[in-house]
């Protein structure tokens, strides 16, 4: 056994060019490999992450401008939404949990801190649709709403900010537009996407800040499937707000469920992909691989047939040539492992960087199934014995006479 | 030692380009014998030689070999009756060019299961003879003609076969180092080793005890010649 190791280690080593050429071949068709799963790993965690947290049966419903005419009137009509459409909405045997929304920025200040920060009026489900964690205190409940009490439940980004900890600022007042409000609660940072948020009851910010009483967002979850419902909200709602039903444009409706199952498609068909480029990877390297042991045993047939005129068996023929090709294979595959797992985490760590601003996520955590990897390497070094095989095989059956005769 | 009956041979048979190169040779050789093959190229001395050192089957007749009937073997089969019975010297050497000396003479050594260690003391053994010594871990490029002959020779007879095959073993060498070289063989064969040269060289044919001439794939002749040392 330590014989036959050192006559291949020999004869790898007697022929440097070759042996790296092959090496290069398998390390790069391991190496594509695993950076092709990392980073498919990590665009899929990165979809994920950008569905963010809340519900998955949460749909998003807003208002915008008409995009056609309509009953004689002009195209390019703002759109509002009043009590009578969120009626509509709320009364929907779908609709679970229901929170209308206003948002506004504005100048948020306690003691000498001061900033700008989205001021958002929201309904009590709000917390449930989005999945806030409270971290102290309370979440907003409908007293607030019914009384239109000055009360804010202001997220951690906005407790950063005003520099002061979660349980210090919970029953202290802050000012919101040089209102004071006093602070009920501190509820967990929104999407990773999102900035510093400040939540007060919905008919308190429209008493204050939006006296027609329109407002231009709804956030509700419905059962059974959203599918189907997008189109349902839109044309109970075209002839109250007097839209062209087939205006898309002028109500906008979004589904997480249908968003979800869309990607869900578009991954499906990258992973795909992925394999099928995978597996090519795999056959070019095995070509790789077998070409250099063809040339490999072409080279060497004088000296095979002067090992078998010496007594040689065929089998130790065909284990030198095999064996060349598995410890190639084996020692080039680790390294190719090793060097995509490298790249595949440095790439994780620049996803990472560039993710800090808030940005949408491209990549997030691309990294490799180990398990996967080791299949994939062994698979790739069965693909090389067997190539490696065939010419040896063909070594074995060489008449000594004629190998010698080789120059 | 050797015994052929009535051997046949033909390259490509049943095509146009048959050659029906041995054509019922018949031949005996006896334990401790030392015997040339003479032939013109293409008179079959080559395909000969080749089948009696088990590196090529032959189609009819019989071929023993120290008593044994050397037909319908495996290639392992063969290979492991090479390994045990033969000594190959060929013209062009055959040594393996990135193996020193001592691990060229080793190799039979290796496929017979034989430790490194003893491998290498068997073979150290065998250079010594030859008086190869202090060129045991030099590659054969680093060598003359002469020196790579008795490398050959030493890895030929390290294993201790019972017949030593040479095919024109002179042919590389010079006059003066192709009466070394055959000096080398007399003395192996005075040791006890059957010992068959093939060659189309007259001198080396004569440094022989008996020549065999082999015309047409047909033993003309089988002269004993006198012995002369």
């Amino acid at each position: 056994m330590l014989d036959l190791l050192h006559e291949i280690f020999s004869s790898l080593s007697r022929n440097k060019f070759r042996t790296a050429m092959t090496g290069f071949a398998v390390v790069w068709g391991i190496f594509i490999l695993v950076v092709l799963l990392g980073v498919s790993n990590g665009l899929e965690n990165g979809m994920q992450a950008n569905f963010g947290s809340r519900l998955t049966n949460s749909v998003d419903i807003w208002t915008s401008w008409t995009s056609m005419p309509y009953k004689g009137m002009p195209r390019w009509r703002p759109m509002h939404f009043t009590d009578r459409e969120a009626a509509i909405v709320r009364n929907l045997p779908e609709v679970e949990l229901f929170s209308r929304a206003v948002s506004k920025y504005m100048d948020v200040s306690y003691r000498t801190e001061s900033a700008n920060i989205e001021v958002k009026g929201v309904e009590k489900d709000y917390q449930t649709i989005f999945k806030k964690d409270i971290l102290a205190g309370r979440f907003l409940n409908p007293h607030d709403d019914s009384d239109r009490s000055k009360v804010a439940v202001i997220d951690t980004r906005t407790v950063e900010i005003l520099a002061v900890s979660p349980q210090e600022i919970v029953g202290q007042y802050i000012q919101i537009g040089g209102i004071l409000f006093r602070v009920i609660g501190v509820c967990g940072k929104g999407e990773r996407w999102d900035g510093a948020a400040v939540h007060i009851p919905f008919a308190t910010h429209q008493m204050l800040y939006s006296t027609d009483q329109k407002f231009d967002k709804m956030c509700v979850t419905m059962t059974a499937g959203t599918r189907g419902s997008v189109n349902k909200i839109r044309s109970l709602l075209c002839g109250p707000m007097q839209f062209d039903p087939s205006d898309k444009q002028a109500v906008g409706v979004w589904s997480q469920e249908e968003s979800m199952e869309q990607q869900s498609k578009v991954m499906f068909a990258i992973r795909i992909f992925i394999i099928v480029l995978g597996l090519c990877t795999l056959i070019s390297g095995a070509v790789g691989v077998s070409n250099i042991m063809l040339v490999s045993v072409r080279e060497r047939t004088k000296e095979l047939g002067i090992r078998k005129a010496l007594g040689a068996p065929p089998a130790t023929i065909l284990q030198s040539v095999v064996g060349e090709a598995l410890m190639i294979t084996t020692i080039f595959g680790v390294i190719g492992v090793l060097l995509g797992m490298g790249v595949v985490s440095l790439v994780g760590m620049m996803a990472q960087g560039a993710s800090q601003g808030g940005g949408q996520a491209i990549l997030v955590n691309p990294s490799v199934n180990l398990p996967v990897v080791l299949i994939a390497t062994a698979i790739f070094i069965v693909i090389g014995v067997i190539a490696g095989a065939i010419p040896a095989v063909r070594a074995m059956r060489i008449k000594p006479i004629e190998a010698m005769r080789d120059k | 030692m050797i015994h052929l009956e009535n051997i046949h041979k033909t390259y490509n048979p049943g095509t146009a380009n048959a050659l029906h190169v041995l054509q019922g040779v018949n031949l005996d050789v006896a334990d401790g014998e030392f015997v040339s093959i003479m032939g013109a190229s293409g008179s079959g001395k080559s395909t000969l030689l080749n089948i009696l050192g088990i590196l090529d089957n032959y189609d009819e007749g019989n071929y023993f070999l120290a008593g044994r009937l050397i037909k319908n073997l495996t290639e392992t089969q063969a290979a492991r009756l090479r390994n045990e019975l033969i000594g190959f010297v060929f013209q062009s050497f055959n040594l393996l060019n990135f193996k020193t000396a001592l691990e060229n003479v080793a190799l039979p050594l290796y496929y017979k299961g034989i430790s490194r260690k003893k491998r290498n003391l068997l073979a150290m053994e065998q250079l010594d003879r030859m008086g190869l010594r202090d060129w045991a871990t030099h590659l054969p490029n680093e060598m003359s003609g002469g020196q790579k002959q008795r490398v050959a020779i030493a890895r030929a007879i390290v294993a201790q076969p019972k017949l030593l095959l040479a095919d024109e073993p002179t042919g590389a060498l010079d006059s003066k180092t192709t009466v070394e070289v055959m000096d080398v063989f007399r003395q192996l064969n005075a040791e006890g080793i059957t010992t068959v040269i093939v060659t189309h060289e007259q001198s080396v044919a004569d440094a022989t005890n008996r020549i065999i001439r082999i015309k047409d794939g047909n033993i003309l002749d089988n002269a004993i010649l006198d012995i002369k040392y």
